[in-house]
């Protein structure tokens, strides 16, 4: 499989009054064609801004690229142009985000928001968009699209409207889809329902999604690889199947515990992971997660762990940063060390 | 939209508003035009004092202009003349109506009005979305201080400021009159001032607002120009407030013609209120008040009706507006 | 960071201080005032108003003091002059000391401006403050009326009220708050409802009364926000009204000076008087205004919760 799009080594900063924000740092990772990926990870974790800095939609000022490079088609989306950037958008790179009802312009019919993409990027006749967006709200499984159309944001339900969002977002078929957190704001049922038609679209046309949330259900259903995020930083990622069952990063494990599940054990009690997320403005110097692991040791306040391949039976892609999977760590300890 | 609201609620609810409000600008129509009445009637002297007149001349002076009547006569007569708008003779010229100074003074002060509004509006908005766009830099400081100045500084004193410099100094206009378009144009900026200053700092406000929202976000997922993005996403939503406001700032500017008319002698309707009023001249200040009035009520009336057609959220219920809720 | 991958002995020891990392530093918490005056005084345009306004304040008040001139007497060898030892300000058409006629006509007209602001809170609180807590018959008919009287233009209103009731500085108080008070009026009427609403909810929450005081505690002072707002901005909208009033001729007649009627005199005669004639009362008042407007914005954003940090 070819990477879509490879973030290398990204840095971005936000320059506030009350100082300046490290937001993501240091954060690589591939997305492959045609796969779906789920980057999850708290809020304030850098999974929206490293979403938003794909698109460069970020705004500039306060926030800054410090590093690295996104690169897309042979060409680092960092440093294209703004006219280059806004051919890509919409039409290579599709994005939908959580709040629909903030999400779609108040005083502009739903149909014509989708056929403004559409025109934007192909010279077509007015009355051909509008049968464009028409054939698209049918795809998303609006009944009597024609009608929909015309309807103002505020007429549709939560679930209405982020089909519509679908709608404008895969209008031009694009190759990377980034949905930042598309059914946190919606009841469970409509939630199975939206992802299904996002998986429906996507099979059609083999594009890829990046899936950022922080519902570890979602996630389980639907991706096939998982990035996680911590404090600006990946702090493990690989194939779903792995990051389920053998994650190797006790954040990842602990992000596994607390959240219930039917078979857990009903007399234990749930365990949240204490503490919060570091200060971004100073981030320490170790690792992130330091303040809340149970396993903490005392080479983890001084140095950031390092990310380590996680030898796995069926060859997938596995890495974790933590001084546990080590092998110093394993040879020092030997008997006595901790497996997660 | 106007389809589609018709569509919405039928043509009844649309019907019940309509007269709803109709009936409502109506009844403030006649509270002013009594209240006129009634300040009238209290206000102490009478246009007919003067020492060389005799009392036949003075009893024949109050027939002819129905002063002797019982105080209810008079109120009717003066209704029946607001309604058919014949308000009369005038008391101070003999042989002018006091028609006559509405209809020779209402197009100047509408001239003067649509200018000044235009230029404010115009202006106005053009200044505060580059503020808002340019947030925290110099054109946004420019834009503050601009608005400041306009409401801080009382028209007399920014005509005089303007006529100094631009008439007396640089020639460019005369100082005052209504001769031509030349000298529409310092009365213009005079009576613009204020309302731009206001528009100026409400499209701000409003324009930073809007451009922090959601929508605008996804606009820009969607690769458009920034040119689309600002006109059709930002500046369309963001004027939503402001025309709401539309009929408080041309109150504002309404009251604000009649001093601008004094000072550089403009033959419009505030003109001759003032003069009227200093003469005592009844017919002509009763005219000259209900017609004020029944300009900014027929105003604010009219932004009643159109601004649930403009806003898509806004659905008429019941005879009211409410916003819209799934 | 490593140095040469090499670790140290104790690398792999388990940490033992690592759990008090995690407390996070709270902010303490401030009331609702002490928050927005921090704010206010972030503000410095806002400030400069304040200043700006403590400052006129103390120039009307103590300023006939130092001057040794009364601000009504002629001296008809003196008229005319510009700003000198003896005249600070210089002298007008009459051979007025300028200086002690800005001080005595800024009292009247800062007088005018804080009672009509007076006034109108009030009367605002009052009216607007039974309506909505009885509510009902009343509530409407007083809002109607007030409606009714606010669609008269304001100016218009006015001007009638300042023939009716003449000249003279209670008079124009009047005719400044005949209307005024309705936007306030409603403004408390509105607060009021709201803190009807919210005891209505704690009575259904079965709340003891305990906690209602507490709430009251503290929706009251988030209510008088915009009430201290309105107030603050009545006041420059009050000398704007006088000043323009004098212009009209239907203000404050002259010999007694104020802000507005020495301005409007002065730019009645354009060709003649120096240029002091004019920029003193005409500055003093655009201060006053710029002040007022700036100082009733900052306490806006000051009291805005929305942009409580």
């Amino acid at each position: 499989m070819e990477p879509l799009v490879q973030i290398k080594n990204l840095h971005i900063s936000f320059n506030t009054y009350a100082g300046e924000v490290k937001a993501v740092r240091g954060v690589s990772f591939d997305i492959y064609k045609g796969e779906m990926l789920g980057v999850v990870g708290e809020s304030g974790c850098g999974k929206s801004v490293t979403s938003n800095a794909i698109m460069r939609i970020l705004p500039t000022p306060p926030a800054e690229y410090k590093q690295g490079e996104i690169i897309m088609d042979g060409k680092n989306l960092l440093g294209l142009s703004e006219s280059h950037m806004q051919r890509i958008r919409g039409k290579d790179i599709g994005m939908i985000f959580q709040d629909s009802m903030a999400s779609l312009n108040p005083t502009m019919n739903v149909g014509s928001q989708i056929a403004e993409v559409i025109r934007r990027h192909q010279k077509v006749s007015s009355d051909k968009a509008k049968r464009q967006a028409i054939e698209m709200l049918h795809l998303v499984g609006l009944s009597n699209p024609e009608k929909r159309y015309h309807q103002y944001p505020h007429e549709f339900s939560g679930g209405m409207r982020q089909r519509a969002m679908i709608a404008i977002a895969l209008a031009l078929n694009p190759k990377l889809l980034i949905a930042d957190e598309p059914t946190t704001a919606l009841d469970v049922t409509i939630q199975d329902q939206i992802l299904k038609v996002m998986k429906t679209l996507i099979e059609k046309s083999d594009a890829s999604v990046m899936l950022i949330t922080h519902d570890l259900g979602v996630v389980a259903e639907t991706c096939r690889r998982v990035v996680v995020m911590y404090a600006g930083q990946i702090i493990e990622q690989g194939a779903a199947d792995h990051i389920f069952y053998n994650a190797k990063h006790p954040y990842t494990k602990g992000l596994l515990l607390s959240v219930p599940s039917m078979k857990m054990d009903k007399t234990k009690a749930l365990e949240p992971i204490v503490g919060s997320p570091p200060d971004l403005f100073s981030p320490p110097a170790g690792c992130p997660f330091y303040a809340r692991c149970k396993y903490a040791m005392k080479i983890c306040k001084d140095s950031c762990p390092v990310m380590e391949a996680i030898p796995e039976n069926d060859g997938q892609a596995h890495e974790a940063s933590c001084w546990l999977n080590s092998l110093n760590y394993r040879e020092a300890l030997g008997e006595r060390a901790v497996t997660l | 939209m106007l389809a589609a609201a018709l569509k919405k609620e039928g043509k009844n609810a649309l019907a019940k508003y309509i007269l709803k409000r109709l009936g409502y600008a109506i009844l403030t129509i006649w509270v002013v035009v009594t209240l006129t009445f009634i300040i009238m009637k209290v206000i102490p002297g009478n246009p007919f004092i003067s020492d060389k007149m005799t009392k036949t001349t003075l009893e024949n002076l109050m027939r002819f202009y129905k002063l002797d009547q019982p105080l209810f006569i008079q109120y009717l007569e003066y209704l029946k003349s607001v309604v058919t708008f014949n308000f009369g003779p005038s008391m101070v010229s003999a042989t002018l109506d006091a028609n006559f100074y509405i209809t020779r003074g209402l197009p100047v002060s509408m001239q003067l009005g649509v200018q000044a509004l235009l230029t404010a509006l115009i202006f106005g908005m053009l200044l505060g979305v580059v503020a808002a766009l340019n947030h925290n830099r110099w054109p946004d400081y420019i834009s503050i201080i601009i608005a400041i100045l306009g409401v801080s500084v009382p028209s007399f004193i920014m005509s005089r400021i303007l006529t100094s410099f631009f008439s007396l100094k640089l020639g460019w206009f005369p100082v005052s009159g209504w001769a031509s378009m030349k000298s529409t144009v310092l009365p213009m900026i005079a009576l613009a001032v204020l309302p731009m200053a206001q528009i100026t700092r409400l499209t701000r406000s409003s324009m930073l607002e809007v451009m922090g929202m959601d929508y605008i976000k996804t606009a820009r997922a969607k690769g458009i120009s920034r040119i689309a993005l600002i006109l059709r996403h930002g500046v369309k939503n963001a004027s939503l407030p402001i025309i709401s406001s539309l009929g408080t700032i041309t109150t504002n500017l309404v009251t604000g013609s009649i001093v601008i008319e004094r000072i550089f002698a403009i033959p419009g309707m505030g003109e001759s209120l003032v003069k009227s009023v200093g003469n005592r001249d009844y017919p002509v200040i009763m005219a000259a008040t209900v017609v004020y009035s029944i300009i900014l009520i027929a105003l604010t009336l009219a932004i009643d009706l159109i601004y649930p057609f403009i806003d898509p959220r806004i659905k008429i219920v019941g005879g009211e507006t409410v916003l819209a809720e799934e | 960071m490593l140095k040469n991958n090499t670790f140290p002995v104790d690398a792999f020891d388990l940490a033992t201080d690592n759990f008090s990392a995690a407390d996070e530093i709270k902010r303490p918490s401030i009331s609702y005032i002490s928050d927005a005056w921090r704010r206010l005084k972030l503000n410095k345009l806002a400030m400069t108003g304040l200043v700006v306004i403590i400052l006129l304040v103390i120039f009307v008040v103590f300023g006939p003091l130092a001057t040794p001139h009364n601000y009504a007497y002629q001296d008809f060898s003196v008229m005319n002059q510009g700003p000198s030892a003896n005249h600070w300000f210089g002298t007008d058409e009459m051979g007025r000391d300028l200086f002690a006629r800005a001080c005595q006509g800024g009292r009247v007209s800062l007088f005018i401006g804080l009672a009509a602001a007076c006034i109108d809170l009030m009367a605002g609180v009052l009216i607007g403050g039974i309506a909505g807590y009885v509510g009902g018959q009343l509530d409407n008919l007083l809002m109607r009326f007030a409606e009714a009287l606010y669609s008269i233009p304001y100016m218009l209103m006015v001007v009638l009220m300042a023939i009716i009731f003449g000249s003279g500085i209670f008079s124009l108080v009047l005719a400044i708050t005949i209307t005024g008070w309705v936007p306030m009026a409603r403004l408390v009427r509105g607060q009021v409802l709201s803190l009807r609403e919210l005891e209505y909810v704690q009575a259904s929450r079965s709340m003891g009364a305990e906690d209602s005081w507490i709430f009251i505690k503290h929706i009251v002072p988030n209510a008088m926000g915009p009430i201290i707002v309105s107030a603050t901005l009545t006041i420059p909208r009050a000398i704007f009204s006088e000043a323009t009033l004098s212009f009209l001729g239907l203000g404050i007649q002259p010999p007694n000076p104020s802000w507005g009627q020495m301005a409007s005199d002065a730019i009645e005669q354009m060709i003649v008087g120096n240029l002091n004639v004019i920029l003193v009362p005409s500055i003093l008042i655009c201060l006053s205004m710029f002040s007022f407007n700036v100082l009733g914005d900052g306490l806006r954003d000051a009291f805005d919760p929305k942009m409580r940090k």
